[in-house]
C-alpha cells in the first residue's frame, strides 16, 4: 500500500466514523469488498452483453434503416397518387353537380316560378337585405300567426 | 499513482481497462457509496444505486470531456442515478424527491442500518426540516467536503445560489440546534427543582 492508498483508507475510515458517530448510519461488515466483487460481476455481464461487433451492428442498422425507406416512400407515393385521382374525381364530381344543378334550376324556374330557389342562394341573399327589413318582415309573420 | 488524465486513458483502453476500473471501485467506492447513502436513506436502497453508478461510469467513461475532475463527474452521476431511483420508487418506497420530513425520518428509523442514539437523532430531526436542496447541499459540503464550485457543477445551479442556501442552511440547523439545547438545558432544570 503506497502513501496515497494509505491517505485514502484513513480518509474513507473517518467517512465511515462520521455517517456512524453522528448519523447513526452504519454498514454491513464487510460491505464494501462484497459489494466491489458484486459491481464487477455486474460490469463482466455487461461486456459479455456486448459482443456483438461493431460492422454487424451497422449493418443490421443500416438493413433496418433501408426496409423502413422503401416501406414509407411506397406507402407515401400510394396515398399521394390516390389523393390526387380522388382530388380530381371531387373536383370533375363538383363540376357537373354545379352543371346539373344549374340546368335543373333554370328549367324549375320558368316553369315553376321562384319556389325552387336552392337553400344557399337564400342565405346568400340575406346579406344583401337590410336587418331593419328583417325585422319587420319577423314582426308581421308573428301578428299574423297570432 | 498516475495522473488523472492517464488514468482515464487506462479506463478507456482495452488492454488496461479491467485492471483500472478495479483501482477505480477502490478510490471511490466508500466516499460515493455515502454520498448516495444520503439521499435515499436506506442501505439497501444505496446498495442498488451504487451498483448502478459504477456500471453508468463503465460504460461512460469514453464519453467523459473531462471538464471536471475524474470525482466530481461521478458524484454526478451518482446524484444523478439517486434522483432517478428516488422518481422510479417514489410509489413503492415512503420517501420521494419532495419528501418531507416526517417521511424522511421515518424512512431513516425503519432502516435496520440505522443505529441513533438520542442526539444524533436529534440532529437528523434539524437536518430533516431542511428543505429537500438545503439537505443536498449541506450533505455535500459538510459530510462529503466538496467545493463550492463542485457542488454548483453537480447540481447544474449558480455558485452564489448554492453559498446563499449553505449558509442559510448553517444558520437554521444552528439556531435549532440551540433550541434543542435550551431545551434540553429547562428539561434538567426543570427535573432538579421538582
Amino acid at each position: 500500500m503506497n502513501a496515497k492508498d494509505k491517505m485514502n483508507q484513513i480518509k474513507e475510515d473517518e467517512l465511515n466514523k462520521i455517517h456512524s458517530d453522528t448519523l447513526g448510519l452504519t454498514i454491513p461488515e464487510n460491505y464494501f469488498s462484497n459489494s466491489k466483487n458484486e459491481i464487477l460481476n455486474k460490469v463482466l455481464a455487461e461486456k459479455e452483453t456486448k459482443v456483438i461487433p461493431f460492422y454487424k451492428k451497422r449493418t443490421s442498422w443500416l438493413a433496418a434503416a433501408s426496409v423502413t425507406l422503401l416501406l414509407g416512400l411506397s406507402i407515401f407515393r400510394t396515398y399521394n397518387s390516390q389523393n390526387q385521382e380522388n382530388i380530381t374525381n371531387q373536383l370533375t364530381d363538383s363540376i357537373v353537380q354545379i352543371d346539373n344543378t344549374t340546368t335543373t334550376n333554370n328549367a324549375n324556374n320558368t316553369t315553376q316560378g321562384h319556389n325552387l330557389v336552392p337553400e344557399n342562394d337564400i342565405i346568400v341573399s340575406s346579406l344583401f337585405v337590410e336587418e331593419k327589413e328583417i325585422d319587420e318582415y319577423i314582426t308581421n309573420r308573428l301578428l299574423e300567426d297570432m | 499513482m498516475v495522473n488523472e488524465s492517464d488514468f482515464i486513458e487506462q479506463l478507456i483502453s482495452e488492454t488496461d481497462r479491467d485492471k483500472a476500473f478495479n483501482k477505480l471501485i477502490d478510490l471511490y467506492q466508500v466516499r460515493l457509496y455515502w454520498h448516495i447513502r444520503k439521499l435515499v436513506i436506506t442501505h439497501e436502497n444505496a446498495d442498488d444505486v451504487l451498483q448502478n453508478t459504477f456500471i453508468r461510469v463503465y460504460k461512460g467513461i469514453s464519453k467523459f470531456s473531462r471538464q471536471s475532475s475524474l470525482y466530481t463527474w461521478m458524484y454526478k452521476i451518482a446524484y444523478n442515478e439517486s434522483i432517478r431511483f428516488l422518481e422510479l420508487n417514489k410509489n413503492k418506497h415512503s420517501i420521494s424527491i419532495e419528501d418531507v420530513s416526517t417521511k424522511y425520518l421515518n424512512s431513516l428509523l425503519e432502516d435496520t442500518f440505522f443505529e441513533a442514539d438520542v442526539l444524533q437523532l436529534k440532529l437528523q430531526t434539524v437536518v430533516s426540516e431542511l428543505n429537500y436542496k438545503q439537505r443536498q447541499i449541506f450533505n455535500m459540503k459538510y459530510y462529503d467536503d466538496l467545493k463550492f464550485h463542485e457542488i454548483a457543477s453537480i447540481l447544474e445551479m449558480k455558485e452564489g445560489t448554492i453559498k446563499t442556501l449553505y449558509y442559510n442552511a448553517v444558520k437554521f440547523i444552528e439556531s435549532n440546534i440551540e433550541t434543542l439545547t435550551l431545551k434540553k438545558k429547562t428539561l434538567i432544570q426543570n427535573i432538579e427543582n421538582s
